[in-house]
C-alpha cells in the first residue's frame, strides 16, 4: 500500500473550510461531499472518506451546519446544509485564509527585508 | 450487508473508546449509507473499501477526537469541576433523606415503636448503628457510581470521574461521625466510609465501558421520580398558598357545614397537591421510558415509587377559635380509602403504559 502523507500541520482547519464552502453552494450528503472535495481540488486533497463524518458532526454540534434525513435519488440519506452561523464563520475564515495566503506568498517571493527567492 | 467486516471493526473500536451508544448508532448509519453509495458507483474490492474509506482505527480515532473536542465539559473545565467535583454530594444526601423517609414509612405501616425493654435494647442500638452505617455506605456508593457512569456516557477525561468520588467520601465520613457515638465502632466504619468510594473509583477506571448504565438508569427511574414529585408538590403548595392569601376561606356559623367544608377542603388539597402531581410525574416517566426504549420493569419501578409516596401522604384541616382561620396539617400515614386511591393511580398509569408498549412491540413484529 502506498504511504500517503496525511494531515500536514499547515492544513489544520482546511477540511472545515472546504466543507463549509462546498455546502454553502448547495446542500449535500456525505458521499456527494467527498466527491465534491476531490473534484473541486482536482484530486490534490482527499479525505479518508469515513473521516468526513466526525467533522460534519462537530460542525453540526457547533451549529454551523444542520442535517436532515431526506430522499435523494430514490434513497434516504442525511443531507447537510450551512446555517446562518456557518455562513458567517465561512466568510470570516475565507477572509483570514486569503490574508494568510497572500502574506505567505509575499514572503516566499521575497519580501522587503527578506532574501530573494531561490531560483 | 457487504463489507460488514469494515463496519463491524469501526463499530467495535468506537464502543471501546466509550462513545455514547446514540452517537455510535448515528455514525454507523451514515457510514452504511456511504458504503452503499461507494459500492454502487465503484467496482470495488474489500481492499478498496479500506483504502478509500480509511482504516477502521483511523476513522474511530477521528470520531473520538472530534466528539471529545465538542463535548461541553471538555470545553468548560470550570463547569466540569462544579458538576463532577461538588454536585455528587447532592444526590448522596438526597438519597439518604429518601431512604430514611421510606424506612419511617415502613415502621409506621408495621407499627414498630421505640423499644424500651432492657433485654433487647443493646441489640436494637447496635442494629440501628449498623443500619445507619449501611444507609450512608449505600447512598455514597450509588452517588459515586452515578457520576462514574455519567462521566463514561459523556466521554470525558477520566480525571473528572475520579474527582467525583472525593467530596462524597469526605461527606460520608462527616455523616458517619455525626451520627454515632461509640469510638470503637467509628474506628472501623470511618475508614470504610472514606475508602469505599475510592475503591469504586479504582474499579471503575479499570472497567471497560459496556455501553449500559444500570446505576444511572436506577437513579433516573427509581430516585428522581421521588424528587420530581416533591418539587411539584412544593410548587403546588406555594401556588395554593398564594391563592389562599387572595381568597380567605369563609367560616360558617353552622358547625355541620363548617365540618363538611373543612373535609372538602382537605380533599381538594389531596387532589391538587398529591393526585395531580403524581399523575403528571407518572405519565412523564412512562413516556420517557417509552421514548428511550427502556424496559418495562423501570416503568413499574418509577410508578411504584410514586405510588408509595402518593399513597402515604395526606392532608387534614382544622379550624381555630379565630373566625376565618384554619390550619392545614400534612403527614405520612397509610391505608385510608383516599390514600389507597392515591396509591393505585400511579400503578394503574404504569400498567397501562406497559400494556401499550407491549401492543406497539407486537404491531412492529407483525409489520
Amino acid at each position: 500500500m502506498n504511504a500517503k502523507r496525511t494531515n500536514p500541520d499547515f492544513l489544520n482547519g482546511v477540511p472545515e473550510l472546504l466543507i463549509l464552502s462546498l455546502l454553502a453552494r448547495r446542500p449535500m450528503y456525505g458521499y456527494e461531499l467527498v466527491q465534491a472535495i476531490r473534484q473541486s481540488t482536482a484530486g490534490t486533497l482527499e479525505f479518508g472518506e469515513g473521516c468526513v463524518y466526525p467533522v460534519l458532526h462537530r460542525l453540526e454540534a457547533e451549529r454551523m451546519l444542520s442535517s436532515r434525513r431526506e430522499t435523494v435519488a430514490g434513497r434516504s440519506r442525511v443531507v447537510y446544509r450551512v446555517t446562518a452561523k456557518g455562513s458567517k464563520q465561512l466568510a470570516s475564515t475565507v477572509s483570514t485564509w486569503r490574508r494568510i495566503v497572500q502574506a505567505v506568498n509575499h514572503a516566499l517571493q521575497g519580501g522587503e527585508d527578506g532574501e530573494p527567492a531561490l531560483a | 450487508m457487504a463489507n460488514q467486516p469494515w463496519l463491524d471493526d469501526v463499530k467495535k473500536r468506537l464502543a471501546e473508546q466509550r462513545l455514547p451508544p446514540a452517537y455510535i448508532w448515528r455514525f454507523m448509519e451514515e457510514l452504511s449509507d456511504h458504503l452503499q453509495d461507494f459500492k454502487e458507483q465503484n467496482m470495488s474490492t474489500e481492499a478498496d473499501v479500506y483504502s478509500r474509506l480509511g482504516q477502521p482505527e483511523q476513522v474511530a480515532q477521528a470520531a473520538v477526537a472530534s466528539y471529545r473536542r465538542h463535548n461541553f465539559f471538555n470545553r468548560h473545565p470550570l463547569a466540569a469541576f462544579l458538576f463532577f467535583g461538588l454536585s455528587p454530594v447532592v444526590p448522596q444526601v438526597a438519597l439518604g433523606y429518601i431512604t430514611v423517609f421510606f424506612l419511617c414509612l415502613l415502621s409506621e405501616i408495621l407499627g414498630i415503636n421505640t423499644v424500651s425493654t432492657n433485654a433487647i435494647e443493646p441489640f436494637a442500638s447496635a442494629a440501628c448503628q449498623f443500619l445507619y452505617s449501611l444507609i450512608i455506605f449505600i447512598c455514597t456508593s450509588l452517588a459515586c457510581l452515578l457520576y462514574f457512569e455519567l462521566a463514561a456516557w459523556s466521554c470525558i477525561s477520566k480525571k473528572w470521574a475520579c474527582i467525583s468520588c472525593f467530596f462524597p467520601a469526605g461527606m460520608a465520613v462527616l455523616w458517619q461521625y455525626s451520627l454515632l457515638d461509640e469510638a470503637g465502632f467509628q474506628s472501623v466504619t470511618l475508614p470504610i466510609q472514606f475508602l469505599a468510594p475510592l475503591t469504586f473509583c479504582w474499579w471503575f477506571m479499570r472497567r471497560k465501558n459496556e455501553g449500559s448504565y444500570p446505576v444511572a438508569t436506577f437513579w433516573l427511574f427509581a430516585i428522581s421520580p421521588v424528587a420530581a414529585m416533591v418539587v411539584l408538590c412544593g410548587v403546588s403548595y406555594f401556588l395554593l398558598f398564594l391563592v389562599s392569601l387572595l381568597f380567605p376561606f369563609p367560616m360558617f356559623n353552622n358547625e355541620h357545614f363548617t365540618r363538611m367544608a373543612l373535609l372538602t377542603l382537605a380533599n381538594v388539597f389531596n387532589l391538587l397537591m398529591v393526585i395531580i402531581p403524581s399523575v403528571m410525574v407518572s405519565i412523564l416517566y412512562c413516556k420517557l421510558a417509552m421514548k428511550y426504549g427502556i424496559g418495562g420493569k423501570w416503568i413499574l419501578v418509577s410508578c411504584a415509587m410514586l405510588a408509595v409516596l402518593a399513597g402515604s401522604y395526606c392532608f387534614s384541616v382544622t379550624s381555630t377559635d379565630a373566625t376565618g382561620h384554619y390550619y392545614l396539617h400534612d403527614g405520612i400515614g397509610f391505608w385510608s380509602p383516599l390514600q389507597l386511591f392515591q396509591f393505585l393511580i400511579p400503578l394503574a398509569i404504569g400498567l397501562w403504559f406497559m400494556r401499550r408498549k407491549s401492543d406497539q412491540s407486537q404491531l412492529q413484529l407483525a409489520a
